[in-house]
């Protein structure tokens, strides 16, 4: 067994495993973190995403050795946050969430979007979110609601 | 298991040298494909990996510096950009590094493309060894490379020229992100008094790897483009009709087809863009 | 029954709230299946994996499983007391007989034993602590066979699994006196449903001896029948709870079924909870998807007009029939689609095939049977050389014409203005002539239109005559109120909608009402969560109830009242086995336009612009039908444009990860949209229809349509197949078809 130490939500967090475990099972089996959802064990579909050292990351493609000492921000930490609470009411209004299961890789990569560019426009938005897959929304009002975070969050991003 | 976080480029490789580790960088197609049985060297952080930089006559990338790190960096050729912008998605784009996909041996690299049109070298090392290798000699075969166990690619060694700046890529595929394409053409050129004085053109993921097409190349350098005019279909589709493509996903039909209509493409359009009046 | 309030309740109805679900998954806490740590009883939960056959047709002769570990188990049919994974045939009991009903209904095993009818069958399960090594030991497993002859594509089939036959009029003079006939085959292909969330369900052994099974579905109480039926017990033996579900669709309406058992007799033998949850790769290559087609129309054509059409066509079911005699039967009658024909002839056969079983996609045949029909007749049209939607327009139904079945229309129908919005919006007309003149470069526009309909809720009097459904309403001393009704919340809303319903109708705030995930000790059998019916028939009866409650309305004091789901107004007077009457309440329309692009140097084909007009009667909230209209539109196109499935010989599933299936990014189709043509139905709560398929439906037609367009000036084809993608461009403009 190995010890393997980083930032979980920024708090020190340990786990004892093999260096080759997937961040993905880690958080959600061991730190019971399930808001990150396994959907396609290929890096496809977007619902594992997380946040490492500030840029948008795919869980499953990840091994606990490679982010020894990294910042590892999840749902669970981020909805804590005033920008949470604007992005949450931006997608309450637009009706957002549908089935939920790719919701918080959506919030996740719109948190990454605004991070980099707090007033996107829509192709950008889209960009930031071509790699989170969603089959219920056709996107336009997941779309529609960060285009409206952006704007009443002003200053938070 | 083991696995072992090197403090240097040179710690990794004497870890590298007892020949227990399998190299993670990005780590995407060590998790996709579940492996768990190896042990790890994570060389994903190590500083000598990471630079981005222009020594005079190569623009030098590190092996583990990812696609995103790129897309903004003001050495990097434009081709370069354009092909990897229309890679997979924003977060794939954050871990997937350049020496991990050529590492894979996987022909449908997008950046091993352009790096073989741009004539890159690779600067191999392994514990007491150096080589500097082109990048057209690193593959031998479908998801076969020259490149041992104890070996790192280090380092992607374009050479700087100013004709890269006249490029042309295009991906095709069935999506417009996160799809693997099913053929891809990129070509650099220079044209001057109507002579094709440097050309390089290649061909992606429709065959076992990326490829120069320097036969074409062969019989175009130092056309005319009044020469190239008249002998381009014939040329190209003896050229095409004679790929050795594998069986995939799509038809080796089709991708012939489509190989055919961009190389035609490239030709007719992209040499001669005061000619555009339509097809 | 006509006491719709207008005006200010109807606006305020459609006010878009947030919905019940929103907070739980938007903080990432509410829970679907494979979230749980534990058993609900704090003991573990053991994870099952499938092992399964990899030849498309064999006899089994033996199956050897590795050495266990201590703690793995492997289970088979020996553990099933009866091993057989039942669906209930529904709409097809109506005609077959008995004893043709009972061997269907025990056809398909829950874990093959005899033969493999598809490669990819499970024979067996290997449960124990370590999904890992679960999996390890699956894949360890070694099945002996001798192979058989097998039959992979649907023009090979020779099985008949079950078939209808119908007709009205007199189609033999028709054709007879025809100025000509016209002839033409359409295809479709298979379609994955794609949810995010695979397949997934959990069955736990109880304190008081029954089990509980609970996870991603549609349909609790139709699992729960499955589950009873395997384990050979009564239903009372059974719990059934839905959990939060990741995205359905339709698949999760009959899949669970199949599931559900092999978990529960798991857990039964074991006496532990045992969760069984699909890997995509797995998902998407042995779920029950959309049913790929073969369709031949003849249509009479007489003085200009189509006078009668004969339609044989087949369904592909795969290797068992499951829910395809339900599927095909609203494939069946729905011909000819949106259009009014006075003589029909349709047959309808439903075949076996040696790949794993197709089943529910929303549309549930409708999408197939639609594409044809406006195909068709936009075909008709051309070699009348007349224009295309003045054809379809002389054709369209209309109240009072003949229905698909030979019944009427009882309402009036809005297809004319929504033809009319769809040229405001869209320009549809214009572009049309724009895009037929003479154009330069290498990329070539088109546009099209195709007009659908889906008829809802349940056909015939099967709603208020078998199935029944009851709705409960509480109300608690401090007034808020409670709503207990079998349907399911998948994210298209109904838990919402449902609320607002009784809110509006009880004149209280909405926060003050809630509905809950089904759970089998509380709430009873409304019905399926499928068909496009729990708002038009289970809100109804929510609308009902919530209008006795509001009677006997009592500040302070606990109340209940119970109200069932009465025969309508109009109701559909239809004979089912003969297929003929009026088949549904009321049918919901669409109008969608389709723009596309095709670069006639690669065959790439982008869709520039979609946009659909659905008339579903009142919005119970604007958004959520909006994300619920734009959402099944994506699927549309991607159904069209994208998602092509390809079996190989040994049918084994080309595709078998998202890289290979492809389905709609945010970045493919930026420019999508949607509207609504407002009028109430009456029969519905405030007015409200089925709208859940309806956007599906009619999307391949005005795609296909488009690119016909494109590409006429270089060549000119007629499409009667999709997906339609680059390749086939590609052997258009080389000029090998």
């Amino acid at each position: 067994m190995n010890r393997f130490e980083f930032i979980l939500n920024g708090e020190r967090a340990v786990y004892e495993g093999e260096a080759s475990d997937r961040l993905l099972d880690i958080l959600r089996n061991h730190f019971n973190l399930t808001s990150i959802k396994c959907g396609c064990n290929e890096g496809a579909c977007g619902a594992c995403s997380v946040i490492i050292n500030g840029k948008l990351i795919k869980s499953c493609l990840v091994s606990i050795g490679a982010v020894i000492g990294d910042s590892v921000t999840t749902l669970e930490g981020f909805r804590t946050t005033e920008k949470f609470r604007v992005l949450d009411k931006a997608f309450a209004e637009c009706s957002a969430v549908q089935c939920g299961f790719c919701t918080s890789g959506m919030i996740m990569a719109a948190e990454c979007i605004l991070s980099a560019n707090p007033h996107p426009n829509e192709e950008e938005i889209r960009y930031g979110l071509s790699g989170n897959m969603c089959r219920c929304t056709g996107y336009n009002a997941i779309v529609r609601a960060i285009e409206q975070a952006a704007r009443e969050g002003e200053g938070l991003w | 298991m083991k696995y072992y976080v090197p403090k240097s480029l040179e710690d990794a490789l004497t870890a590298l040298s007892t020949g227990e580790y399998l190299p993670y960088a990005g780590g995407t197609d060590i998790n996709s494909a579940g492996i768990r049985d190896r042990d790890l060297l994570f060389i994903g952080k190590l500083p000598e990996l990471r630079e981005i930089c222009y020594d005079g006559q190569y623009i030098r990338i590190g092996a583990a510096v990812t696609y995103a790190e790129v897309e903004k960096n003001r050495l990097i050729p434009g081709i370069m950009k354009t092909a990897i912008r229309k890679v997979a998605g924003p977060a794939l784009r954050n871990v997937g590094t350049f020496g991990g996909n050529l590492a894979n041996g996987s022909g449908k690299a997008d950046s091993a493309l352009v790096d073989i049109v741009l004539d890159a070298k690779l600067l191999i090392r392994s514990s007491g060894r150096e080589r500097i290798l082109d990048v057209c000699s690193f593959y031998h075969g479908r998801k076969q490379v020259d490149l041992q166990p104890d070996e790192l690619i280090c380092e992607i060694l374009i050479p700087k020229r100013d004709y890269q700046e006249n490029y042309y890529y295009d991906k095709i595929s069935t999506r417009s992100s996160i799809a693997i394409s099913n053929i891809s053409v990129a070509a650099v050129w220079s044209i001057e008094n109507n002579i094709i004085k440097e050309l390089a053109i290649g061909i992606g993921s429709a065959l076992e790897y990326p490829m120069r097409c320097t036969d074409i190349e062969k019989l175009l350098l130092g056309k005319s483009l009044e020469e190239v005019e008249k002998e381009r279909d014939a040329l190209l589709t003896e050229y095409v009709a004679e790929l050795d493509m594998p069986l995939d996903r799509t038809a080796v039909k089709y991708r012939k087809q489509v190989c055919y209509r961009l190389l035609n493409y490239l030709l007719y359009e992209e040499f001669t863009p005061i000619r555009f009046d339509g097809l | 029954m006509n006491n719709i309030q207008k005006g200010d309740n109807m606006e305020s109805i459609s006010r878009s709230v947030t919905r019940k679900d929103h907070t739980a998954k938007i903080t990432g806490q509410e829970k679907y299946v494979s979230d749980f740590r534990f058993a609900s009883d704090g003991g573990e939960i053991l994870t099952a994996g499938l092992v399964r056959t990899d030849m498309a047709h064999a006899e089994i002769l033996k199956v050897t499983v590795p050495t266990l570990p201590e703690n793995y188990f492997y289970i088979d049919g020996h553990d099933a007391p009866r091993n057989v994974a039942y669906y209930p045939l529904n709409d097809t009991a109506v005609i077959l007989t008995e004893e043709e009903a009972e061997k269907i209904k025990n056809s398909m095993p829950l874990f093959a034993d005899k033969t493999s009818e598809y490669a990819g069958q499970p024979v067996g399960m290997i449960v124990g602590p370590d999904g890992r090594e679960v999996r390890k030991l699956a894949k360890a497993c070694v099945i002996e066979y001798r192979e058989l002859p097998a039959v992979i594509r649907l023009d090979d089939a020779s099985e008949t699994l079950v078939s209808y036959e119908r007709s009205f009029g007199n189609c033999k003079a028709a054709f007879l006196s025809a100025d000509f006939i016209y002839d033409e085959t359409f295809s479709t292909g298979r379609q994955y449903q794609a949810y995010m969330e695979t397949q997934s369900i959990m069955a736990e052994p109880e304190r008081d001896g029954r089990i509980l099974v609970h996870g991603s579905m549609q349909c609790p109480f139709t699992v729960r029948e499955s589950v009873a039926y395997s384990l050979n017990c009564g239903e009372d033996m059974i719990r059934i709870r839905q959990d939060a579900v990741g995205g359905a669709f339709g698949a999760k309406e009959d899949f669970p079924s199949f599931i559900a058992p092999q978990a529960a007799v798991a857990a039964k033998k074991l006496g532990k909870a045992v969760r069984l949850c699909f890997d995509r790769s797995e998902d998407l290559q042995f779920n029950y998807k959309r049913h790929p087609s073969v369709i031949c129309v003849r249509a009479a054509v007489k003085n200009g007009k189509v006078t009668a059409m004969d339609i044989d066509a087949k369904l592909d079911a795969g290797a068992f029939l499951v829910s395809s005699g339900d599927v095909a039967m609203r494939f069946f009658t729905t011909f000819p689609g949106v259009y009014s024909i006075e003589n029909l002839h349709v047959k309808v056969a439903v075949m076996k095939t040696n790949t794993p079983p197709n089943g529910a996609f929303r549309g549930f045949g409708g999408p197939q049977c639609e594409f044809a029909m406006d195909m068709v007749m936009s075909h008709i049209a051309d070699e009348l050389h007349t224009d295309e939607l003045e054809f379809k327009k002389e054709h369209m139904a209309a109240k009072g014409k003949i229905t698909s079945t030979g019944g009427t229309y009882k309402y009036e129908l809005p297809l004319p203005e929504m033809i009319e919005m769809a040229e405001k919006s869209t320009a549809y007309s214009e572009k049309r002539r724009k895009y037929s003149a003479v154009r330069w470069g290498r990329l070539k526009s088109g546009i099209g239109i195709a007009l659908a309909n889906h008829g809802c809720p349940l056909n015939g009097s099967i709603e208020w005559d078998i199935i029944k459904p009851k709705v409960r309403i509480r109300k608690n001393a401090d007034n808020t109120v409670e709503l207990f009704t079998g349907q399911t919340e998948l994210g298209q809303g109904v838990r919402t909608a449902f609320c607002k319903i009784a809110a509006q109708t009880l004149g209280i705030p909405y926060e003050r009402v809630s509905a809950f995930y089904p759970d089998s000790d509380s709430t009873e059998n409304t019905g399926v969560t499928a068909a496009s019916r729990s708002i038009v028939c289970v809100g109804k009866t929510v609308e009902d109830a919530a209008r006795e409650l509001k009677k006997i309305w009592k500040d302070g004091v606990e109340q209940e009242v119970t109200a069932q789901y009465q025969k309508p107004e109009n109701a559909p007077d239809y004979d089912m086995k003969e297929a003929f009457g009026s088949q549904y309440n009321d049918y919901s329309w669409s109008v969608v336009v389709v723009e596309v692009q095709v670069d006639i140097l690669t065959g790439n084909i982008k869709i520039t612009n979609a946009h659909g007009i659905y008339n579903v009667g009142t919005p119970i909230d604007e958004n959520i039908l909006t994300g619920q209209m734009e959402g099944g539109l994506l699927q549309g196109l991607g159904y069209s444009a994208m998602e092509r499935m390809v079996i190989g010989e040994n049918g084994k599933m080309f595709n078998t990860s998202f890289a290979d299936y492809h389905i709609p990014t945010a970045t493919d189709i930026p420019s999508l949209s949607v509207e609504f043509e407002r009028s109430e139905y009456p029969g519905g709560p405030m007015g409200a229809k089925g709208a859940g398929e309806l956007p599906l439906v009619g999307v391949a037609a005005a795609y296909a349509r488009a690119v016909e367009q494109a590409l006429e000036e270089v060549r000119p084809v007629k499409i009667s197949h999709v997906p339609f993608v680059a390749e086939d461009v590609l052997e258009i403009l080389d000029g090998r078809r």
